[in-house]
């Protein structure tokens, strides 16, 4: 029966079963899963952004925390200098960087390959020292503190308890709206580039207009996760937004299998559990998101997800195999 | 500095024509270079000659294992799948470093003397002179070595056309090979000849890789002459932007220049579709 | 009948190489014309000249009366210019049908938005683009093979499967480059046949081929490239007997093959 189940409708059924499980972890009363459950939602929003970008359209970004950290600066300066509602500020954040990544992505995407890596790398590293030295703006290296919670008519999301449910209502929604868009013309356009870009084109397929709409709309994701990390922390410094961070989410959508936004989502789970873990060692964390980097990509270049997700269906089929 | 600018773009230069492949821990070996040195000289006492030697031929020994280990075997990868893998070889070596030696920047001692010397009325480190000596010898080497042997000849044949190399008896693989024992060993030297003025420390490469690169890139990925202007102008605008800017804003001078130098050029950079 | 497309000195130069030179030539709507030629005459940087891939160094492209000059490919698939490549370019990750369904994007208009928020417009739409799309797959005899990715699919059929995704938004004119090569007789007879069809459909058809067999039993005209001018046109039978066409077949024998 559940095995009958599993095999007609896995994705609904894991949908269900993700739901359920995030649901329950804030009543098992562990603060500190908890807190790691926030951050892991809130990476992932910027992780399927960037498998869109990357898995789906093909091109490559190593400067998505520069969006990332865009968001959460336009948000903080907004709502704590300039007393701005904190839902307008996130509002004004995600306008603002969706804004910038098309001006950028223009120019940008005229670059392919190799190039295209270094300039996304280039842009994150200026956006990146920008928050560090513009001081009088953003606090430079040691950042801004006191900016103020989000709430909704008196209701204060200043505990983790409530934060958490916030973040998560805003991944899932993210997550649903991201495979609309993959099922749709958008989405076969998107994967129409990344398989033959010649084609494509043509086919009356606007390659670049394809590509600067999905490195916006994987910007505005991350302005939302970045509005939503500083309301959380209640402060922000650019240690977060750096080169690392850039790489960490490559190594999100990559471990994620790339072309998968659930994926995605279990990468950006993955790797904060392994931080989590490892830090504590000195970089041993670093260590392992290279390895992990050239292992992937060499063994299963659809992402651990996918393989394990072949390996599932061999099993299923081969247990089902005798009552049919 | 921009003559470790040129050095490292060169390594860049050379994987690339051969290969195709940008190689994000070319920085890395740089690091390596300084790190290795540093720990030969201060830690085991080596004389200088001989750590000098011994850092090149170790650091040698990274590049060719990284091409055995990770770009031989996803030979048959896209162009991003092996980005992702260099990037990922580049943090794997940049977090052991960082685990093995410790955060802090290390001193190296320079090769002689620490004391600056007055020339036409400015100030100039021996070091720095050492710098300049080491580039301009390790150009002309390579220089030397792409065009007047049979192995260069072979990497130069490898790179125009590999199946065609192949047909007279040359192994691209072989050659791959060889670009990233070369461009180890320029980095490792580069490294070594940085550490005394710059320190060395774990995480040097990442900014050293990417301005080679912009070097590499100004003189458009092709011949020496070009990564060498290309490394010495982007040292001089980074001086002359520290001096009448910010220092703070010195490392953006680079990326914006990268930025200039990949638009400007990206009509002839698009290259072929990859399919 | 009209032209449906003049060319006029039409020379495209790569650095030292010319690959077309002067070439002046005119297409007739509803007809098959054949552009054939030993390797290297041309025929592709043609299409890709017509399909706006590069633009030409000298000389003069006009679709139903309107110079292209300038006009990016993807604008010029909306004027009704359909092509299929020498080397197919399907979409390998994406099903059969989905690739024909990329060729009916411009048919559609639903954006990110209408997706991302499932207004009903758009899941119309995506009905009528994925009926349209069942249909072509049969024309081409493929309509059992929609789910399947089409990396899966053998050279032929995927092939035919870059011939629906070119046909299913019924260009006015449609370039097919080499579609029978690699197939064997029994197929090439059916892409004659699915050829005839499309003009049917008042498509007007341009193909590069090598087969000669193939060309003869399908074009109604054929224009013979060499070096990248023309040096002859005609029926097929008077293609045939064209004595400079015997030399430069006979100048580079393997041109056959």
């Amino acid at each position: 029966m559940v095995l009958a189940l599993v095999r007609r409708r896995p994705k609904q059924l894991a949908i269900a079963a993700l739901i359920v499980v995030l649901a329950i972890v804030p009543f098992l009363g562990n603060a500190y899963y908890t807190s790691v459950l926030i951050i892991i939602g809130i990476n992932a929003m910027v992780a399927v952004g960037l498998c869109l970008l990357m898995g789906y359209t093909g091109q490559v970004s190593l400067g998505h925390a520069a969006f990332y950290g865009l968001g959460a600066y336009i948000s903080a300066v907004l709502s704590r200098t300039y007393h701005v509602n904190p839902w307008l500020a996130m509002l004004a954040a995600v306008v603002a960087t969706t804004a910038f990544a098309f001006a950028v992505g223009f120019p940008i995407f005229r670059l392919r390959g190799n190039y295209l890596a270094m300039a996304t790398l280039g842009l994150g590293i200026i956006l990146w020292i920008l928050f560090r030295e513009v001081d009088s703006i953003t606090g430079g290296p040691s950042g801004l503190s006191g900016v103020p919670y989000l709430s909704i008519a008196g209701f204060n999301f200043s505990s983790d308890f409530r934060f958490y449910y916030l973040v998560w209502g805003f991944c899932i929604a993210i997550m649903v709206i991201s495979e609309s868009i993959v099922a749709s013309r958008m989405g076969r356009a998107m994967r129409a580039v990344h398989g033959s870009e010649s084609a494509a084109q043509s086919l009356g397929v606007n390659a670049a207009v394809v590509k600067v709409k999905v490195l916006a709309l994987s910007a505005a994701y991350a302005a939302v996760a970045g509005s939503l990390f500083t309301y959380y922390l209640t402060f922000v410094s650019p240690q977060p937004f750096d080169f690392l961070f850039s790489v960490q989410l490559v190594v999100m959508a990559v471990v994620g299998g790339l072309a998968s936004i659930w994926g995605a989502v279990f990468g950006a789970g993955a790797i904060r559990v392994l931080s989590e873990v490892l830090h504590p060692f000195g970089e041993l964390d670093v260590v392992v998101f290279g390895l992990l980097l050239m292992v992937v990509m060499i063994l299963t270049p659809q992402g651990l997800v996918r393989g394990i997700a072949d390996l599932w269906h061999r099993f299923v089929s081969v247990r089902l195999a005798p009552t049919r | 500095m921009g003559a470790i600018y040129a050095v490292v773009g060169l390594g860049f230069t050379i994987i690339y024509t051969v290969t195709g492949v940008i190689n994000f821990a070319q920085g890395e070996f740089v690091m390596l270079g300084g790190m290795v040195s540093f720990s030969l000289i201060t830690a085991l006492g080596l004389p200088l000659p001989l750590a000098f030697v011994l850092t090149v031929v170790l650091v040698t020994l990274v590049g060719v294992a990284l091409n055995l280990l990770t770009i031989r075997p996803a030979r048959q990868a896209s162009n991003i799948s092996l980005i992702i893998i260099t990037i990922g070889a580049a943090l794997f070596i940049r977090a052991i470093a960082g685990l093995g030696w410790g955060k802090n920047a290390q001193p190296v001692p320079p090769f002689t003397g620490s004391e600056t010397i007055g020339f036409l009325g400015a100030y100039v480190r021996i070091q720095s002179l050492w710098v300049i000596g080491i580039t301009v010898l390790l150009v002309l080497l390579v220089y030397l070595l792409l065009n007047r042997t049979l192995v260069g000849k072979s990497l130069k044949a490898a790179a125009i056309n590999s199946r065609a190399a192949s047909l007279v008896g040359i192994d691209a693989r072989t050659m791959s090979l060889v670009s990233f024992a070369l461009a180890a060993s320029t980095g490792a030297i580069a490294g070594m000849v940085i550490a005394p003025i710059s320190f060395a420390s774990y995480d040097m490469g990442v900014m050293l890789g990417l301005k080679g690169f912009v070097a590499a890139a100004m003189g458009g990925f092709t011949g020496i002459w070009g990564v060498l202007l290309g490394g010495m102008g982007l040292g001089l605008a980074e001086s002359l932007a520290a001096g009448y800017v910010s220092s703070a804003y010195k490392d953006a001078i680079a990326m914006v220049f990268l930025f200039a130098v990949l638009l400007i050029n990206s009509r002839n950079l698009a290259g072929e579709e990859k399919r | 009948m009209d032209d449906i497309l003049r060319i006029e000195g039409l020379t495209k130069a790569f650095g030292g190489v010319v690959a077309v030179r002067e070439l002046d030539l005119d297409i007739q709507e509803c007809q098959v014309t054949a552009i054939i030629g030993p390797n290297g005459a041309g025929k592709t940087t043609l299409f890709n000249l017509i399909a706006g891939v590069f633009p030409p160094t000298r000389g003069r492209i006009i679709f139903q009366g309107r110079d292209l000059k300038g006009m990016p490919d993807y604008r010029r698939a909306g004027m009704g210019i359909g092509r299929t490549f020498q080397d197919v370019r399907l979409f390998g990750n994406m099903s059969v049908l989905e690739n024909v369904m990329v060729g009916l994007h411009l048919k559609g208009k639903s954006g990110m938005l209408d997706a991302a928020f499932h207004w009903p417009g758009a899941r119309r739409e995506e009905e009528n683009v994925r009926l349209t799309a069942i249909n072509t797959l049969n024309l081409v005899g493929l309509g059992r093979k929609a789910d399947m990715k089409a990396g899966e699919l053998t050279f032929g059929q995927q092939k035919l499967v870059a011939v629906a995704r070119a046909v299913a938004p019924q260009p006015r004119l449609i370039m097919l480059d080499e579609p029978a090569a690699g197939s064997n007789a029994l197929e090439r007879m059916e892409i004659s046949d699915l050829v005839k069809r499309i003009v049917e459909m008042k498509i007007t058809v341009l193909l590069v081929e090598h087969d000669m067999r193939f060309v003869m039993g399908t074009a109604q005209r054929v224009v013979v490239l060499d070096g990248g001018v023309r040096i002859a046109d005609g029926t097929p039978g008077q293609v045939q007997s064209d004595k400079r066409v015997i030399a430069a077949y006979l100048g580079e024998p393997e041109a056959r093959a």
